[in-house]
């Protein structure tokens, strides 16, 4: 906001404790909607109209869900250049049930057209994914996974491999959180490389297609329905029309479970704990 | 009725005609509106697309015959881009679109115009531009809840420069909006909502400009709740929603026209 007079930050009352010192330096460019997100959308198309650069601030679920068209029509049909900045990614909210955790979120906002949708996996990813969000080329999503995870190195570029086995016939493809979780998986049998897809949508297919033909088998993980990057990355390897490698799948079911509990609990439920990743990653390793 | 309005009235009409068109009632209920706004706004800043302009969002976008032969008879568009509405291959769909040169904001979907012009409105002031947001909803259009979520901030953030005006025609889409959900007592609402609010003869175009200029200076976001008739200046059409989705065809048509002809003459 310093950098750039026209970006303007719109929250659905959320960000406390977070959000005071823009809304201190920033008058004039800060405003919280209240708790109103259809209200928030469409304010934000408003701004864009009068020349302003838009990111929207709040939980991810009231973000993406509760104001769909308005995302669909006000900003996508007019491709205006508004970050959706969602808190909360995957399991975060799990012990708060199935009105808070979001696993529907990519396959909701996957079709829209112009819909940009960024799932960074670090401290580091989410820096670089920054410099490309905030160029504000138009509709973009960021979901933001309650993590502390830094790879202790700058990652310059995002969608890259952050594991690297030589030889390896296995890829683990994952986002966000996930990410850590393969990498821990990882560090218990290295017998696969882990790809971190920190932007989703566009789908990479440059880097697909590499996959494609080194790989025998890749692993998508990922704390969100089939509907997302699995969705992504099959309809990709169906329309390539050359031989494929095999494509597995570890997320939730497709299903608000009554049960819940915090989100290594959830994790665990639906097979993303790194030990239960790595002896996914074995049983297909035997297998032909 | 003057002159002018009636003949923005046959352009209405004419296109629907000549491409099989629908939602004529609709347009027809806000013509005066639609001319009082463009009446008070610059059209040379809008013409030059200055960031100070007025803007105004047709929300009720079904209505988007009345918006465009609006703009057709204020300079806006061409006689060949007109024609060409509702037929295949135009910008000029059957609900409002921001590819027609001038238009702000695409909607259809209702309840979408009144938190965009919020959100114009807060731009304008956040840059201390003068320009003020003009928004037209239906009257049935305020059965939906984001409009009040935008109602209840405008008036809080007393956003002078946002100016709605609600097309009253008392009319939805299946029969009258005061018995499936009435929006009264729309001014006292307003109002309550710290609006600067006002009542007006709907067709009245000199009366509603009227208020708009008046409130130029307003210290809250103003609401105009213009009392309307559907199909208004036709008499088969006038309170009948068959024309809701009905365009006039055959001898229809000809009764349209001879009306419209009897009331310019």
């Amino acid at each position: 906001m310093r950098r750039d007079d026209k970006v303007f930050l719109l929250i659905g009352d959320t960000g406390f404790h977070l959000v005071e010192p823009l809304f201190e330096e920033f008058p004039d460019r800060t405003l919280n909607v209240g708790v109103a997100e259809q209200n928030l959308i469409g304010i934000s198309a408003g701004l864009c109209n009068a020349g302003f650069k838009p990111v929207c601030y709040a939980i991810s679920n009231f973000l993406v869900q509760r104001c769909f068209e308005q995302i669909r029509n006000d900003l996508c049909l007019h491709n205006y250049p508004v970050v959706l900045a969602g808190t909360s990614a995957g399991f975060d909210n799990g012990a708060l049930w199935a009105t808070h955790y979001i696993v529907d979120d990519i396959g909701c906002l996957k079709p829209l057209p112009k819909m940009k949708i960024y799932s960074p996996s670090s401290i580091e990813a989410m820096h670089a994914v920054c410099r490309e969000l905030f160029a504000f080329s138009g509709p973009a999503y960021m979901r933001i996974a309650k993590s502390k995870f830094s790879e202790g190195k700058d990652a310059s570029n995002i969608n890259r491999f952050v594991l690297e086995t030589p030889e390896s016939e296995i890829l683990v493809v994952a986002h966000g959180k996930m990410v850590k979780n393969a990498i821990d998986a990882a560090a218990l049998a290295k017998n696969f490389s882990v790809f971190a897809m920190d932007r989703i949508k566009p789908v990479d297919t440059g880097v697909l297609d590499g996959f494609a033909g080194k790989y025998k088998k890749i692993v998508v993980v990922e704390d969100n329905f089939k509907s997302g990057l699995y969705n992504s990355i099959c309809q990709f390897l169906a329309e390539r029309n050359a031989p494929n490698p095999k494509i597995y799948f570890i997320g939730p079911a497709e299903e608000y479970e009554k049960h819940t509990g915090d989100p290594k609990y959830l994790e665990e439920k639906y097979g993303l704990a790194p030990a239960q990743i790595n002896a996914f990653i074995k049983k297909i390793s035997a297998a032909e | 009725m003057s002159n002018f309005n009636t003949e923005i009235r046959k352009t209405i009409l004419r296109i629907i005609h000549e491409s099989h068109a629908a939602h004529t009632g609709t347009s027809l209920s806000a013509v005066e509106i639609l001319i009082a706004v463009f009446k008070s706004m610059d059209l040379e800043k809008i013409k030059k697309h200055n960031n100070a302009r007025d803007r105004i969002i047709l929300s009720k976008g079904h209505g988007t015959a009345a918006l465009y032969a609006v703009m057709y008879h204020f300079g806006l568009l061409t006689e060949d881009e007109i024609n060409t509405y509702f037929k295949n291959g135009t910008v000029l769909a059957g609900h409002t679109s921001h590819h027609v040169p001038f238009v702000e904001h695409s909607t259809g979907a209702l309840g979408h115009g009144l938190p965009v012009a919020l959100g114009i409105a807060l731009g304008l002031r956040s840059l201390k531009l003068g320009g003020r947001s003009f928004v037209v909803t239906g009257d049935g259009e305020l059965h939906e809840g984001s409009n009040w979520e935008a109602i209840m901030l405008a008036g809080h953030m007393k956003m002078q420069n946002l100016c709605l005006l609600v097309d009253k025609n008392g009319l939805s889409q299946v029969g009258r909006v005061d018995e499936c959900c009435t929006v009264d007592p729309l001014k006292e609402k307003f109002e309550s909502f710290n609006f600067a609010a006002y009542e007006v003869d709907g067709h009245d175009d000199n009366k509603i400009q009227e208020i708009i200029q008046k409130t130029e200076n307003s210290e809250k976001p103003v609401a105009i709740v213009c009392h309307t008739v559907k199909g208004k200046g036709i008499s088969f059409m006038e309170h009948n929603n068959e024309w809701h989705y009905m365009g006039p065809q055959g001898e229809d048509y000809e009764k349209v026209v001879e009306e419209l002809e009897n009331a310019s003459s």
